[in-house]
C-alpha cells in the first residue's frame, strides 16, 4: 500500500457505510494486486452507483492535512465517489499507472474525467502526467475543464509557462472564477499580463465587459495611459469592476492614479479573492 | 406545464436550436441509443470517440439547456454486417456499459436480418444479462412484423425478463403481440417512414397506456425532435385523459430505464428550474407552420 492511499482511507472509511465500506475494499485490492486493467476499469466505472455521490465530509484536521499535500483542496468542491476513485488510482503500482490511466482517459465519461484530473496530483509519478492535463485544458466542457484549472496545484506546479498562460486566459474566457486557480499570482508573467490588457482593449472595443478579475493580474502593467483609458470609462462600469480598479490602483505605485481615487472617493474594503467570490455569486 | 421524456432521440445529429425548442417543449430528460451515423464507419476508432462522446460531450452539451441526458450503449444491427469491424466494437463495448448516463444495451436488433445480425445480437442479450442493463431492441423497417416476432423470439431462446426489454418502432401490426407477450411496447413518431401520431392516438385509444412507450428516434433524417410533446398535446386535444398521456410519455420510460440503476427523477428535478419558468405557459408550436392538418401538434404521417 502505496503512502497516498493510506492516508486517502482515512478520509473515505469514515465516510462510508459498512456495506460500501466492505465493496470499496474489496475493489481497492482487486486493483492493487492486479496486473491487467481490467479490474480498475470495472471498479473505477461502478464507484459511483455503488459509494453514491454525496459531498464529501472532512474535519478542520483532515483538512489541515489534505492541503499539506493538496494546496487549494477544499472539499466543498468534491464528492465521496471522486475521492474514492482516485484512491483507486493510487492503489496502481506505478508501473503500470500511466498506461492504465491514459488508457481511460480516452474512454472516460464526463465525470470520470472530472475525478481523474482531480486525482492526478495525489499520485506519486504525478509529473507523469503533464501531457495528459495539459491536454485536458483544451475541453469544452466546463465541469472537465474547472477539474484541472481550479483548486487543483497540478498546473502550477507542473505547466510550462505557455500552458499556464492557456489555463488563465481560457479560464477568463470562460467567465470562471480564476481566484480558484492555484497559484494564480505566483505564476503571474509577463507574457500573460501583456495578453490580458490586449484582451481588456478588445472586450472595450467591442462593448463588452471586461471580467473585473482580469486586473488582479493585469495591475503589473497598469500605467499612466492605461488610467486614461479607464476614467474614461469609468462611469460605464458596474460596482465590481470599479471595485476592482480600485483595489488595483490600492496595489499600485502610481501616484497620479492614488490622486484620482483620492479626489473621487474610488475605494473598496474588499480582498481581491472576496471581490472573486462576490462575482462568482452573481454569476 | 406537462413534463416529458424523449426516450429515443439522436442527438449528436442535431443542433442546439432543437435542444432549446424541446426544452421550452417540456422535455426534461432523453435517452440516446447508439446508433449508426448515415455514414458507415470503417475504424474501430470512430466507434470508441461516438460511444465516448455519448458519456462525455453530449451530455455536457445537453446540460446547457437543462435536460438531463443519458443513452444506450451497443452495436447497431446494419453495422453488425461488417463482421471484423463489429467483432473489434464487441471488444470496445465492456468498456462503456458501466458508464453513470448508460441505461441500457441497444439499440440492437435485425436490419435485414443477416447471420452476422444474428450473432451479434446475441452476444449483446448476453451482454445486457450479464451487467443488468434493461435492453432496446430495433426492429426492422423492411420485414417488419417476422423481424419484430423473431427477435422477441431470440430473446425469450437467451432467457431474458420482457420486463427489461423495450421493443421499438411497432406500429399497429406488431402491437398487440408485442404487449401480449409482456414487453415495454415503444412507438417512434417519424414523419413518413414510422408512425405519425394521430395514429398513435388511436393506438393508445385502443390499448391505453399500460407499457407504451411514445419517442421521436429524431436524426439526422427528416425528423422532429418535438414529436413525443406535440403527441402529448394531440392526445390531449383527441380526450385522452392526462394520466395516459403522463404514462406514455414520461412515466413508463422512467420506469423500465430506472432498472439500470442509473436513472432517477430526482436526477432532473433541480434542474434549471428557471429555465423552464421562463418558458412556462409557451405553446408548443410557437412560431411555427402546421405541416398539415387542423391542428399544431400532428406530425405528418
Amino acid at each position: 500500500m502505496t503512502t497516498t492511499s493510506e492516508y486517502l482511507h482515512q478520509f473515505i472509511s469514515k465516510q462510508l457505510s459498512p456495506q460500501a465500506n466492505e465493496w470499496f475494499e474489496k475493489k481497492y485490492a482487486e486493483v492493487q494486486s492486479s496486473d491487467t486493467s481490467r479490474a480498475f476499469f470495472l471498479a473505477f466505472g461502478m464507484t459511483p452507483k455503488k459509494i453514491g455521490t454525496e459531498k464529501l465530509h472532512v474535519d478542520e484536521n483532515s483538512l489541515t492535512e489534505l492541503l499539506k499535500s493538496y494546496p487549494g483542496f477544499n472539499p466543498i468542491y468534491w464528492s465521496i465517489d471522486q475521492l474514492c476513485r482516485v484512491r483507486l488510482m493510487s492503489a496502481i503500482s506505478t508501473e503500470y499507472n500511466h498506461q492504465w490511466i491514459t488508457q481511460l482517459f480516452s474512454t472516460a465519461d464526463m465525470n470520470e474525467q472530472v475525478a481523474l484530473y482531480k486525482g492526478l496530483f495525489f499520485l506519486e509519478n504525478v509529473k507523469d502526467f503533464t501531457e495528459q492535463a495539459v491536454e485536458g485544458v483544451r475541453t469544452n466542457m466546463q465541469p472537465v475543464f474547472d477539474a484541472i484549472a481550479l483548486n487543483n496545484p497540478f498546473a502550477e506546479t507542473y505547466f510550462s509557462e505557455g500552458a499556464w498562460n492557456q489555463v488563465v486566459l481560457k479560464a477568463i474566457f470562460m467567465n470562471r472564477p480564476i481566484y480558484r486557480i492555484v497559484g494564480l499570482e505566483e505564476r503571474n508573467n509577463e507574457n500573460l499580463t501583456s495578453t490580458l490588457i490586449d484582451f481588456a482593449h478588445e472586450r472595450w472595443a467591442a462593448g463588452r465587459q471586461v471580467v473585473p478579475e482580469l486586473w488582479r493580474l493585469a495591475k503589473e502593467r497598469f500605467d499612466s495611459d492605461l488610467l486614461k483609458e479607464i476614467i474614461e470609462k469609468f462611469k460605464t462600469f458596474d460596482s465590481l469592476e470599479q471595485e476592482a480598479i480600485a483595489l488595483m490602483i490600492q496595489e499600485t505605485e502610481l501616484a497620479e492614479a492614488k490622486d484620482w481615487a483620492a479626489q473621487n472617493n474610488i475605494t473598496t474594503n474588499k480582498s481581491w479573492d472576496e471581490l472573486g467570490q462576490a462575482l462568482e455569486n452573481q454569476n | 406545464m406537462m413534463r416529458f421524456i424523449d426516450p429515443h432521440i439522436h442527438m449528436t445529429s442535431r443542433t442546439t436550436d432543437d435542444y432549446q425548442a424541446m426544452r421550452k417543449a417540456g422535455i426534461v430528460a432523453i435517452i440516446e441509443p447508439a446508433f449508426w451515423l448515415g455514414q458507415p464507419r470503417t475504424e474501430a476508432g470512430a466507434f470508441k470517440d461516438y460511444f465516448s462522446s455519448l458519456v462525455g460531450w453530449e451530455q455536457f452539451r445537453s446540460s446547457q439547456f437543462g435536460i438531463k441526458h443519458y443513452c444506450t450503449m451497443g452495436l447497431n444491427s446494419k453495422e453488425a454486417n461488417n463482421v471484423p469491424l463489429a467483432e473489434q466494437v464487441m471488444e470496445l463495448l465492456p468498456q462503456y456499459v458501466h458508464k453513470e448516463n448508460v441505461v441500457a444495451i441497444g439499440e440492437i436488433g435485425y436490419d435485414d436480418q443477416t447471420e452476422a445480425e444474428d450473432r451479434f445480437f446475441r452476444e449483446q442479450i448476453e451482454l445486457a444479462k450479464e451487467v443488468e442493463l434493461p435492453i432496446l431492441v430495433h426492429t426492422p423497417h423492411r420485414d417488419k412484423k417476422k423481424g419484430t416476432y423473431r427477435s422477441m423470439d431470440v430473446l425469450e431462446e437467451h432467457g431474458v425478463d420482457p420486463s427489461m426489454v423495450v421493443i421499438d418502432h411497432n406500429n399497429e401490426e406488431t402491437c398487440k403481440e408485442v404487449l401480449d407477450r409482456g414487453y415495454w411496447t415503444a412507438f417512434t413518431i417519424y414523419p413518413n417512414t414510422k408512425m405519425g401520431n394521430l395514429r398513435m392516438v388511436e393506438v393508445v385509444k385502443q390499448y391505453g397506456s399500460e407499457r407504451i412507450i411514445v419517442d421521436s428516434s429524431a436524426d439526422w433524417g427528416v425528423s422532429d425532435p418535438l414529436s413525443v410533446p406535440k403527441t402529448a398535446h394531440l392526445m390531449l386535444e383527441k380526450g385522452i385523459s392526462k394520466e395516459d398521456v403522463h404514462k406514455t410519455c414520461y412515466q413508463n420510460a422512467l420506469e423500465v430505464y430506472s432498472k439500470s440503476g442509473n436513472m432517477k427523477e430526482s436526477d432532473w428535478e433541480d434542474y434549471s428550474i428557471d429555465q423552464a419558468d421562463l418558458h412556462e405557459g409557451n405553446c408548443v408550436l410557437r412560431g411555427q407552420t402546421p405541416k398539415q392538418g387542423s391542428s399544431d401538434n400532428i406530425v405528418a404521417n
